[in-house]
């Protein structure tokens, strides 16, 4: 079975090559029109989840996903993908199944019953497993640093799953609209740096709570859009993670910028630490 | 991960071609869903703030918190140091629940949104709905039964979630209610309302108490079932451990070898729950055959006592010495007597009478667990009757028996409007204004009325955990609700999801007193109080019941009358303004926001020092102006449950009652330091303070084979629950103890799994008061 995890995997680090090598000739153009469609599909997945955690599947948004395109050529090769996808096709089919949809949202984030997983960050790993804990303030003090906030912070803590999923969106779509125009010298660099901080954050937020409270949903969600999901959830993070890791050692990063002609990159900076990142390297002017 | 694997590459690269065919990377990025995240306005403040403040929950405390804010979250709670501690007026400092209220502010758990119910009662299914639509429920629901049952089918049910300071939740709703004809209220409190009544028939006042600084004058202070170290009696815990560091002697009675037992007294003499009359009747006996009593103080201001002090046209042998000497029954009430009954060593009970006796000033502190036992009203008066025969009363480092409750300045409370609904139903008689309001009477002890006109067809449980955790015989209380068309709307709101809010049809998040403003204080054996400050914003969509009530008052068109104009800052301001009016130098708002506390400052106070110092002037408030050992209020009553003398009498589900053949042992709760009634049943912390499990002496647990930690069962004919043993020697023989307040959890089967003791108890009312008997129950065990 292809998983999401290699074949990301592969795709980036192969792109990344691409956008690595001295000439802007065809072959670059290629490379960051990857990297665009990469990250494109990245924030896509983490719209797709800040939709289903952030709100009842009733909001109105299930039948625009279900027209989007991305969701048909995601689900062929991501299996929890292609389970949310027939999750939201019977739910938007049978207004039965809808219902136990919202049920079932309902069970696992909204309450009035004990939920069966944390879905906000400081629950799950503040010591003293609380809602607006020190990790809530960290997670809103990362927002503001990208110039984010949330406006309900007063009411409801910032590290919710669908807040953090959404800030992983909007740092994705902030990177992905860098390479919009060819990617530049500078547009690459700041796409690069833009991965990065969403690589931190991953580490540091998302994928220290998110798949294991997700794992322990699993048990509790039974229809396709939230099995699904929470499979997605759970499989995603982690791949995203080492994706998103391979850039930061990729020359890409090493240099802060793609290597230009007037500007080699020094192979000295940035020493890779992965196996496949070093055969990279070593293929790298 | 094979990264060689070529199929794979080419399979995700095929993947990617795609993705970018369908014109999926050319789209722009879309957010799907509700945006939570915008730009960030300028940087806020990162500084930390510190807050004084204090909870209005019902603890008999009312300690200084600390609440310290960054950007608005509450980080940290700290509370009064030892060196802000100022002796004569020392404000209480946080326990493990007042430096625990983080863990409820933060309680993942908390009710979040408005719900309606979307299965059977009781169920447990329920949806999310707006504001809007819970008010217009409410409102709908609120003028269908109205029309349909009149004003007084309406019942807002015991709330002691918040009783701690100037507006107790509940309260505001029959404020609504009264500004819309009214509702049926109960009377009686289920913590102290047979002890209440009872005190009335001895003093004709049911305050008592003096104020806690007296106790430094006394010799010897018994706690007779007071256990103030979990309960927290206003100043008590401060001055019992002055009155012990001076040398003071402390004695308790109690089944259990308590927390107090252990902080404070010098000597624990156990004996059997719903038995405290037997041991006071016998110490009576001993302090009168060695003439140890003060009769002085009995001729005085006493009636009753003995023949020479009656009152007219009782015939001879009534009084209390008659009894005590078997003048009718041929029985002396003598140690060797109540040995057999209470289980304390006849030579024991002599020692104690004579050092009770012979100790002056000596304050018996009568606690309200005994008092909650079937026999609950002769108990109390016994107390007092001990406090007479040894001239206590009215006496600094003495104390009065009884209720207990100190006459001390408060300050204002919420005004509740006036309820157009004069009768009044007793809090043991609501289940049965649901089930068969024909059988209300005043026999059964409803007020100002024959009959009830309705039964209670709306429920309203508003910060109470009562319908359905600390009402007895809850599997009765089960049926009676699951049946829809009994009571038609059941409306309840909380901080979480309790097994009272389970069985409600509409279900409001209600907020914490972090989330709204009042003046917050002690039990009236404290002193001051403080000023609750609004230091966060009400969680999710909870709202303050003041403002949700505010909505449904429009709907029914009373909301100038139930709001009049004010916000419920507002409402604060004022009742701080309108105590300024009778203590000027209560400080205004900004200053007490800053100060936080305000200390009424009073000498030591001594109930009935008036009526000793000048009874000529001052007469008791009962018919005789005496005090009333014996009470021809009861005598005419001819009620064998409650004799006119406090004496004793087997107590029904007591260790004499027939059923303990079936059911030999008693089972009793107490109030603890865990928790505050309910409240903090599933709080992290002090759920490691003290594990949910049942006291048993070693003796019953070998003799049911039973060992630390096993799983029993616990029943009786109306339930059963299950628990592990804490197999103790600090619990008399034939006696289980469990802590009150855990939360209703009925397996499969009906059996409770979390040890909620109220599966077991009793609806029957006391004899007197019509009140709870909580602890007069009677239960058997077997190993799981």
């Amino acid at each position: 079975m292809l998983t999401l995890k290699s074949r990301q995997q592969i795709a980036f680090s192969d792109v990344l090559k691409k956008v690595t090598c001295r000439e802007r000739g065809e072959n670059f153009v290629r490379a960051v029109a990857e990297l665009c469609s990469i990250t494109a599909m990245r924030a896509w997945i983490y719209s797709l989840g800040h939709a289903l955690t952030g709100g009842p599947p009733d909001s109105g948004f299930l039948p625009r996903i279900a027209h989007d395109p991305a969701l048909a050529v995601l689900a062929e090769d991501m299996e929890p993908v292609a389970r949310v996808r027939a999750g939201i096709t019977a739910c938007l089919r049978d207004p039965r199944t809808m219902r136990e949809a919202e049920e079932e949202y309902a069970r696992l984030y909204v309450g009035p019953q004990a939920l069966p997983a944390p879905l906000w960050e400081s629950v799950h790993l503040d010591p003293e497993h609380l809602l607006f804990g020190e990790i809530t303030l960290e997670v809103r003090r990362y927002y503001a640093r990208h110039g984010l906030s949330f406006a309900g912070r007063r009411t409801e803590p910032d590290d919710h799953i669908a807040l953090e999923l959404e800030f992983m969106w909007r740092l994705a779509a902030r990177s992905g609209a860098l390479l919009e125009n060819g990617g530049s010298g500078d547009a690459l660099a700041s796409f690069v740096s833009l991965c990065n901080a969403q690589r931190d954050f991953l580490e540091t937020h998302l994928l220290r709570w998110a798949p294991q409270s997700f794992a322990l949903q699993l048990p509790h969600a039974h229809t396709d859009l939230y099995a699904g999901l929470a499979r997605l959830i759970v499989d995603f993070l982690p791949s995203d993670a080492v994706l998103l890791a391979q850039l930061s050692t990729s020359p890409v990063n090493a240099a802060g910028k793609p290597c230009r002609k007037d500007r080699p990159a020094n192979p000295r900076l940035g020493q890779p630490v992965g196996r496949s990142s070093a055969k990279l390297h070593r293929r790298t002017p | 991960m094979n990264l060689n694997n070529g199929k794979i590459l080419d399979r995700s690269r095929r993947a990617f071609l795609k993705w970018s065919a369908a014109g999926a990377a050319a789209t722009p990025f879309i957010l799907y869903g509700r945006p939570f995240l915008g730009l960030a306005s300028a940087q806020e403040a990162a500084g930390e703030l510190i807050i004084p403040t204090a909870s209005t929950l019902d603890c008999g405390g009312r300690c200084l918190n600390k609440v310290h804010l960054v950007d608005g979250v509450i980080t940290r709670i700290s509370t009064r140091s030892a060196a802000e501690l100022n002796p004569a007026m020392p404000v209480m400092k946080g326990c493990v629940r007042g430096r625990g209220y983080r863990k409820y502010q933060y309680h993942p758990d908390r009710l979040k949104y408005p719900m309606k119910r979307a299965g059977k009662r009781g169920e447990g299914k329920f949806v999310r709905i707006s504001w809007d639509e819970a008010i217009e429920i409410i409102a709908r629901k609120t003028k269908e039964i109205t029309e349909k049952y009149g004003p007084d089918s309406r019942f807002v049910t015991v709330g002691t979630g918040v009783t701690g300071g100037s507006t107790v939740y509940a309260n505001l709703v029959k404020r609504l209610f009264n500004c819309h004809g009214g509702s049926l209220e109960y009377y009686h409190s289920v913590s102290m309302g047979n002890t209440a009544a009872a005190t009335m028939f001895t003093y004709g006042a049911s305050n008592t108490g003096n104020s806690m600084d007296s106790l430094l004058h006394s010799k010897l202070i018994l706690l007779w079932g007071h256990n103030p170290t979990e309960t927290i009696f206003g100043h008590s815990n401060f001055y019992l451990n002055q009155a012990r560091e001076r040398g003071c002697k402390i004695i308790a009675v109690d089944p259990r070898y308590s927390d107090s037992a252990i902080s404070y007294a010098d000597e624990w003499i156990p004996l059997l729950p719903n038995t405290d009359s037997a041991l006071m009747d016998a110490m009576a006996h001993v302090i009168v055959t060695e003439n140890l009593h003060d009769k002085a103080f009995l001729d005085k201001y006493c009636l009753g006592f003995d023949e020479e002090h009656m009152p007219e046209g009782i015939p001879a042998g009534e009084s209390y010495l008659s009894y005590l000497m078997g003048v009718k029954d041929g029985t002396e009430k003598t140690p060797e007597w109540a040995e057999g009954i209470c289980k304390v060593q006849a030579n024991v009970i002599r020692r104690l009478a004579r050092e009770y006796a012979m100790t002056k000033p000596a304050a018996l502190l009568s606690g309200w667990g005994p008092q909650r036992h079937s026999g609950g009203e002769r108990a109390s008066r016994g107390s007092a009757m001990l406090c007479c025969l040894t001239g206590n009363v009215g006496r600094l480092g003495g104390w009065a028996g009884g209720y207990g409750g100190v006459a001390r300045p408060f300050q204002n409370g919420m005004p509740m409007g006036k309820n157009p609904i004069p009768h009044k139903i007793n809090i043991m008689q609501w289940t049965d204004a649901i089930e068969d309001y024909a059988r209300v009477s005043p026999a059964e002890g409803l007020l100002d009325a024959e009959k009830l006109n309705a039964p209670i067809k709306m429920l309203v449980s508003v910060s109470g955990n009562y319908v359905m955790g600390q009402n007895p015989d809850l599997n009765a209380t089960k049926k009676l609700l699951e049946d829809e068309s009994k009571v038609e709307f059941f409306l309840a709101c909380d901080l979480l999801m309790t097994q009272t809010c389970q069985f409600a049809d509409v279900v409001l998040p209600s907020t914490t007193s972090f989330e709204g403003w009042d003046l917050a204080s002690t039990w009236n054996s404290g002193a001051y109080f403080i000023l609750s400050q609004k230091v966060a914003q009400p969680m999710f969509e909870a709202r303050h019941p003041y403002d949700w009530l505010a909505d449904v008052a429009k709907k029914l068109g009373v909301e100038q009358e139930f709001t009049e104009g004010r916000t419920q800052e507002e409402w604060v301001r004022f009742l701080l303004d309108e105590t300024r009016k009778k203590h000027p130098d209560v400080p205004e708002w900004e200053v007490m926001k800053k100060q936080g506390i305000y200390y009424f400052k009073y000498d030591p106070f001594v109930a009935f020092k008036k009526q000793i110092d000048d009874p000529g002037a001052n007469p008791f408030p009962t018919p005789s102006g005496k005090i009333e050992l014996f009470s021809k209020r009861l005598y005419d009553r001819s009620d064998p449950q409650v004799p006119a003398v406090a004496c004793y009498v087997p107590a029904w589900e007591g260790p004499a009652d027939p059923l303990a053949a079936k059911y030999p042992f008693q089972v009793i709760g107490w109030k603890n330091k865990h928790r505050d009634n309910s409240s903090f049943f599933n709080h992290p912390w002090l759920k490691q303070v003290a594990p949910q499990c049942m006291w048993i002496n070693p003796l019953d647990a070998d003799k049911k084979g039973i060992k630390q930690g096993d799983l029993v069962r616990v029943f009786n004919d109306r339930g059963a629950l299950m628990i592990r043993a804490e197999i103790t020697g600090r619990i008399i023989p034939g006696v289980l103890a469990i802590p009150t307040g855990a939360w209703y959890n009925p397996g499969k089967d009906g059996v409770d799994m979390n040890g909620c003791l109220n599966v077991l108890t009793t609806m029957r009312k006391t004899p007197l008061a019509h009140g709870n008997a909580h602890h007069s129950c009677l239960v058997d065990i077997k190993k799981a």
